[in-house]
């Protein structure tokens, strides 16, 4: 669906405008338009840019692709489903969601889950779903006291706000593993949005049989081990757990000599489950920027604390994946 | 010196304490008050490390804390982060916003630690040291940093004939490699440190010397009363990355090993001229012989929390200066050759009168 210009300026002005300010800055700075410092220059320099249409509707949707939907969010890892490509792409065909196919980018994000956009290609599948998920903001100015019968009685003030919750299902066909991602909302129920979206899986015809999940303890223990960033990290019996964390901003354990001292007196391979923080930095790793990530070993899951792009997003994902299939 | 001055000196020690000890180089502002006992709004500790932000000694790190409890974000964390990951708070929900924090962290090195070591003792001994070390390295660490103490006999007249240095290095190569193996199967590092004595040194150099150990990679080496050439090549195998680091330990006493040039072929006296390798280090103790390191109150000092050898094996080296350090400025050459000829004839004589009695010995009692 081709966008008109005032279109574009509200896609602009309700999706990339709520993104951080370093991708808007590289958006236009990428566009070789004004970049500004607020906001409010932002929008306005990307009105502008869609006016003199050197930021174009294509260039937009590339973007939000990028990063729309990517970090500040939870993962899940779970066991590629048993089917090929090309059966997939005749059950898509076949399917209610055929019309989402190559879609383009939805300002819609309705009430409920719903599927938006699903890209097949040669080296994967991708699916998103859109939904608006209430939140509440506390708002001190409104709050106030009444008395009533020689009684006081508080009342504080919280104001409603809409979350733009994006849920993705990834599978890079050459991966050992697909991935979920969950918007941050706490509000949000993972479970509910699971079965969402293996019922949308079955229909356009993956076998109908439940996720398994990639527990991810491993990687943990392997990055506490080897000092690969971890801030903080906890090992589980059923029976007890030890807990370290280093408190510091940019140093992790390993720059801790008596927490470190810790570490290496604890036998990892005597504990079941394993979460920890892990920051992952660009030197390092490889990512665009630091940034931190919750892993929770036994739930096979990650809680990614930084907005950031696709591309990061995968890398990180890689490095846990090479380090959880480390002995 | 003025109270100022005085001041910032105490404030430059505490810097340089935490450079030399590799352990806590990124704090607070306020916690670096706290350990220097000033108020952390004190305006001329401000200034002071105003003053070390701009000349690069520290890196200022700006990030943002919870201010509910103490969970500090990574750095490029934005303001609008919306929960705490330690006691998750929903900051929207609370009406609460991150606290702006700042961090220094001092341009230097980490500590790094003792995972495991192997010790390699001296010839005509029973190196009764190497369990000592053991002990008191079990004792004096919190966690366990296995020591593999190997023993390759009674050596005496065998040590005048070189193919049998290469054959006990063989040897010894070998159960380092099986040991380096079961060490990785253990989750442990794949390079030990070593600490080598007298004619263990030689067995050690040989082994670095040795194609068929090109594989075999080190930590930090400690060589006491070493017996190896001052001019060995350690610049290599430290480029390479085979050795971490060297710390040559030299007795001022040590009166065995200067002749071992004459006795001992392939051997040097770089446990007492030193080490001509830029990248080893060498340290005098003015009161040690050959083997006093390795009595049990010099070894207790030795790797007590602030003795040499527990520093050189756990703080960074860039700041490692110890007390008794020297450089080897002037040219080592080895003795006359007439000499050393006419004294390992003599020795191999020696030998080929007491080798079959050594090893009809080391039979009965290896």
């Amino acid at each position: 669906m081709e966008l008109s210009k005032p279109e574009l300026k509200e896609l602009v002005h309700r999706v990339v405008v709520a993104q951080g300010n370093s991708f808007i800055k590289e958006l236009l700075r990428d566009s070789g338009t004004r970049i500004g410092v607020t906001k409010e220059d932002f929008a306005s320099n990307l009105d502008a840019a869609i006016d003199e249409e050197v930021i174009t509707q294509g260039k937009l949707e590339a973007w939000l692709a990028e990063v729309e939907g990517w970090g500040d969010q939870h993962l899940y890892l779970f066991q590629p489903p048993e089917i090929d490509a090309a059966a997939l792409a005749n059950g898509i065909a076949a399917s209610s969601h055929a019309g989402v196919l190559g879609s383009s980018a939805s300002l819609d994000f309705p009430d409920g889950l719903e599927l938006k956009h699903i890209r097949l290609g040669d080296v994967g599948l991708s699916m998103e779903w859109h939904q608006s998920k209430e939140g509440w903001n506390r708002w001190k100015p409104k709050d106030f006291i009444v008395e009533e019968e020689h009684e006081r009685f508080r009342f504080d003030a919280y104001r409603q706000r809409f979350d733009r919750s994006v849920v993705r299902y990834e599978w890079r066909f050459g991966d050992g593993y697909c991935a979920i991602l969950i918007h941050r909302n706490p509000e949000i129920d993972h479970d509910a949005v699971l079965v969402d979206i293996h019922a949308a899986l079955v229909v356009i015809g993956c076998p109908n049989v439940p996720f398994v999940k990639i527990t991810l303890s491993q990687a943990v223990k392997v990055a506490a081990r080897d000092d690969r960033g971890v801030h903080s990290t906890r090992f589980e019996l059923d029976s007890g757990y030890v807990e370290m964390a280093s408190t510091l901003a940019e140093g992790g354990i390993e720059s801790v000599e008596a927490v470190r001292g810790v570490l290496r007196a604890v036998d990892a391979s005597q504990f079941d489950r394993a979460q920890g923080m892990l920051h992952f930095v660009s030197e390092e790793h490889g990512t665009s920027r630091r940034i931190a990530v919750q892993v929770y070993g036994s739930e096979g899951r990650l809680r990614i604390w930084a907005q950031c792009k696709r591309e990061d997003v995968f890398k990180i994902v890689e490095l846990l994946w090479g380090y959880n299939n480390e002995a | 010196m003025n109270t100022s001055e005085s001041q910032e000196s105490r404030w430059r020690a505490e810097i340089s304490r935490r450079l030399e000890s590799g352990d806590g180089l990124e704090f607070t502002l306020a916690h670096f008050a706290q350990t220097v006992g000033v108020q952390s709004s004190d305006q001329a500790l401000h200034a002071f490390f105003e003053e070390l932000v701009a000349s690069a000694a520290v890196r200022k790190i700006e990030t943002y804390r919870c201010p509910l409890c103490p969970h500090v974000f990574a750095p490029d964390t934005t303001k609008t982060i919306t929960m705490c990951p330690t006691c998750h708070a929903d900051y929207q929900q609370e009406g609460e916003e991150v606290i702006v924090e700042c961090f220094y962290r001092l341009v230097g090195e980490t500590s790094r630690d003792i995972r495991w070591v192997i010790v390699i003792h001296g010839m005509n001994s029973r190196a009764p040291w190497q369990e000592e070390f053991s002990w008191q390295i079990a004792n004096r660490l919190r966690y366990s940093a296995p020591v593999l103490i190997y023993k390759y006999g009674w050596a005496t007249v065998d040590v005048l004939i070189k193919p049998l240095h290469r054959r006990l290095a063989t040897q010894l190569g070998e159960r380092i490699r099986i040991a380096i193996n079961q060490a990785t199967d253990s989750q442990r590092p794949s390079s030990p440190d070593i600490i080598a004595h007298s004619f263990g040194t030689r067995l050690f150099s040989l082994i670095l010397e040795d194609p068929k150990f090109k594989d075999l990679k080190f930590g930090r080496v400690i060589t006491a009363g070493s017996i190896v050439r001052p001019d060995f090549d350690w610049e290599s195998s430290i480029a390479e990355g085979r050795v971490e680091a060297v710390l040559n330990h030299v007795g001022a006493k040590d009166t065995a090993v200067p002749f071992s040039q004459y006795t001992i072929p392939g051997a040097g006296p770089g446990g007492t001229v030193g080490y001509a390798s830029k990248s080893a280090l060498n340290v005098r103790n003015k009161n040690f012989g050959h083997s006093d390191f390795f009595v049990p109150e010099n070894l207790r000092e030795l790797i007590s929390n602030d003795g040499l050898w527990h520093s050189f094996l756990t703080h960074p080296l860039a700041h490692f200066r110890p007390e008794g350090v020297f450089e080897l400025n002037v040219k080592w050459k080895p003795a006359w050759w007439p000499v050393r000829a006419f004294m390992r004839t003599l020795l191999y004589i020696v030998f080929c009168i007491f080798g079959p009695l050594s090893w009809l010995r080391r039979k009965i009692d290896p």
